[in-house]
């Protein structure tokens, strides 16, 4: 599985600020290869999410450079950078769904962005909506939903348009351990069909559970990866 | 199972709420504006198609053979130039009756001849009808007409006429200043609310773009929104000003009274003033796509 991947996402002596105050991440080297899977864990305000903000493209580094599907982001134009975000799903801690708009449409968002016909973006969204069992809530709104369909709704937003890089912000937080192993099924089928995927957790049980590597953050500095906790090393990534 | 609501819920901000009726009472006030710089065209017009007289007067010549021959020479020479339609000597014995009537005070003094007991020597006035459009060279004539028969001079009965011609000149002018005036507004009020609209969706223009959103796909959307809100908030404002108009122009007519314009307006007015409605919807959205673009480009 290693070696001739292709390379997705390359950090290089990253650093991230936000505005004046002191970076709250320091000199981070990171690869990815393509349809790796990786836990991304360390605690409560360590910089888990601010990482992935940066792996999703939506904040720069203020130091060194990311690669993103080869291309370097400093040195792409806004249409590139929105071509290249449209490759990567990610499942937002606060899932920030859109209120006004259905969970069908909702699901629908990123094929409509990426431009997909209404036929097909029809299809996948009640296709992937089903088999989260959320197949009679299509027309509901966000705030008709509970807590963990609205996951289900945000995750489902995220894998839709099969993207080929998936980064989770604690996504099992908020559901059941039914639902959050229906959830990880899912991470772990993309990952097999070649998705590269990063799910930032602190959850010891998750981290015991599935035999990933690991990345460890802590106060904005990366270890790892390391192998999996439980398992032998099983090669991945 | 579409669902036509845009991403954006731009409803339920200042942009959606506003631009419908900000379109509606800006486009109102300039259907009105056009249409009285449409009623004062039709009056300019109007006005030019009347021709216009100017009447000669020759000083009194005693003389009768004279007199004929200075007649004969002056009416010769004017409806040989361009532009005349006829001109004739103004038959002296009703030209008469009209000095006495204006001059002489009652019917006793006419019976005895009138104030100076015998009627005075008139001039005699020839008038001159131009077609509606003729180019005039007032100085010239006088000249050319001096010169036929010292002491003649030139009266312009027209002078009325053309004062009301300048007047409809102003008010078309300043009437299609104003309408052109508020659909500049429409475009200040749609680059304002659109700003507004991007203010206050920041965090769902963001969210879009994380999704991979670009620039046109988000500007789209107020453009689309704009087309809808400022077409029917157009076609509102213009249905409203068309009923003002109609009642202002026709109504009277139909109740047998003098109408407050007295000429209709030709079928190329109501055209123009239909396709105020089109502009400004259209305007709208040109001006919220360019804003938006400009303001995205601008936003990170
Ligand atoms: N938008 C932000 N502006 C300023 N500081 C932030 C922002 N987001 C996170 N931080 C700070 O960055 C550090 C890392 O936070 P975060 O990446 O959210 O960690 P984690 O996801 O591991 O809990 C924290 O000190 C947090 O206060
Ligand atoms: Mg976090």
């Amino acid at each position: 599985m290693t070696g001739a991947a292709a390379t997705i996402l390359q950090l290089d002596g990253v650093d991230l600020r936000y505005g004046d105050t002191p970076p709250v991440l320091h000199g981070l080297d990171l690869t990815l290869q393509a349809g790796s899977f990786h836990f991304l864990s360390g605690p409560s305000g360590a910089g888990k999410t601010s990482l992935l903000r940066l792996i999703s493209l939506s904040h720069p580094p203020s130091r060194g450079t990311v690669r993103v599907f080869g291309r370097e982001i400093d040195k792409i134009n806004r249409e590139e950078l929105a071509t290249l975000r449209q490759r990567i799903g990610v499942v937002f801690q606060d899932f920030r769904l859109l209120d006004h708009l259905s969970a069908f449409d909702n699901v629908a968002l990123p094929l409509r962005i990426g431009g997909a016909d209404e036929e097909q973006t029809a299809r996948f969204v009640a296709d992937m909506l089903g088999w989260l069992g959320l197949g009679d809530r299509l027309e509901a709104r966000p705030a008709e939903l509970s807590m963990g369909q609205r996951q289900l709704v945000c995750i489902a937003r995220a894998v839709v348009a099969k993207p080929r890089l998936l980064l989770a912000d604690e996504p099992t937080s908020n559901i059941d351990a039914k639902n959050a192993e229906r959830l990880m099924n899912l991470f772990i089928q993309m990952h097999r069909l070649g998705t590269a995927v990063v799910i930032a957790t602190h959850s010891a049980e998750l981290l015991r559970r599935y035999p990933y590597a690991v990345l460890h953050i802590a106060q904005g500095r990366l270890t790892g990866p390391r192998p999996p906790a439980g398992a032998a090393s099983s090669g991945t990534g | 199972m579409r669902n036509p609501d845009l991403d954006l819920p731009l409803e339920t901000t200042a942009f959606g709420r506003f631009l419908l009726w900000l379109t509606a009472g800006l486009v109102f006030l300039c259907v009105l504006a056009f249409a009285v710089a449409a009623i004062a065209d039709a009056q300019l017009t109007a006005l030019r198609q009347e021709p216009r007289i100017v009447t000669v007067a020759l000083p009194p010549n005693p003389e009768p053979a004279a007199a004929r021959r200075e007649v004969d020479d002056v009416l010769a020479h004017v409806r040989a130039l361009p532009g005349v339609a006829y001109a004739s000597l103004i038959d002296e014995a009703a030209f008469g009756e009209l000095v006495d009537e204006l001059l002489v005070d009652d019917a006793a003094d006419r019976a005895t001849g009138g104030l100076f007991g015998a009627r005075m020597p008139l001039p005699r006035l020839i008038d001159i009808a131009f077609n509606p459009g003729a180019a005039i060279d007032l100085p010239a004539l006088d000249e050319d007409i001096s010169t036929l028969v010292p002491g003649a001079t030139l009266g312009d009965s027209g002078q009325i006429e053309r004062s009301r011609e300048r007047l409809a000149v102003l008010f078309r002018g300043v009437a299609g200043s104003f309408g052109l005036l508020l659909l500049a507004v429409i475009v200040v009020v749609v680059v304002w609310l659109t700003r507004a609209g991007l203010e206050a969706h920041r965090q769902t223009i963001d969210l879009l773009r994380q999704m991979g959103a670009g620039d046109r796909y988000l500007a789209r959307q107020f453009e689309q929104h704009a087309l809808a809100k400022a077409l029917r908030g157009a076609l509102l404002g213009f249905a409203l000003a068309i009923s003002v108009v109609i009642v202002v122009v026709y109504v009277p007519t139909l109740l047998g009274e003098a109408p407050l314009a007295a000429h209709e307006l030709a079928p190329v007015h109501w055209v123009l003033l239909a396709m105020v409605p089109v502009v400004a919807a259209l305007l709208a959205t040109l001006v919220a796509r360019l804003t938006a673009h400009h303001g995205l480009a601008r936003l990170r």
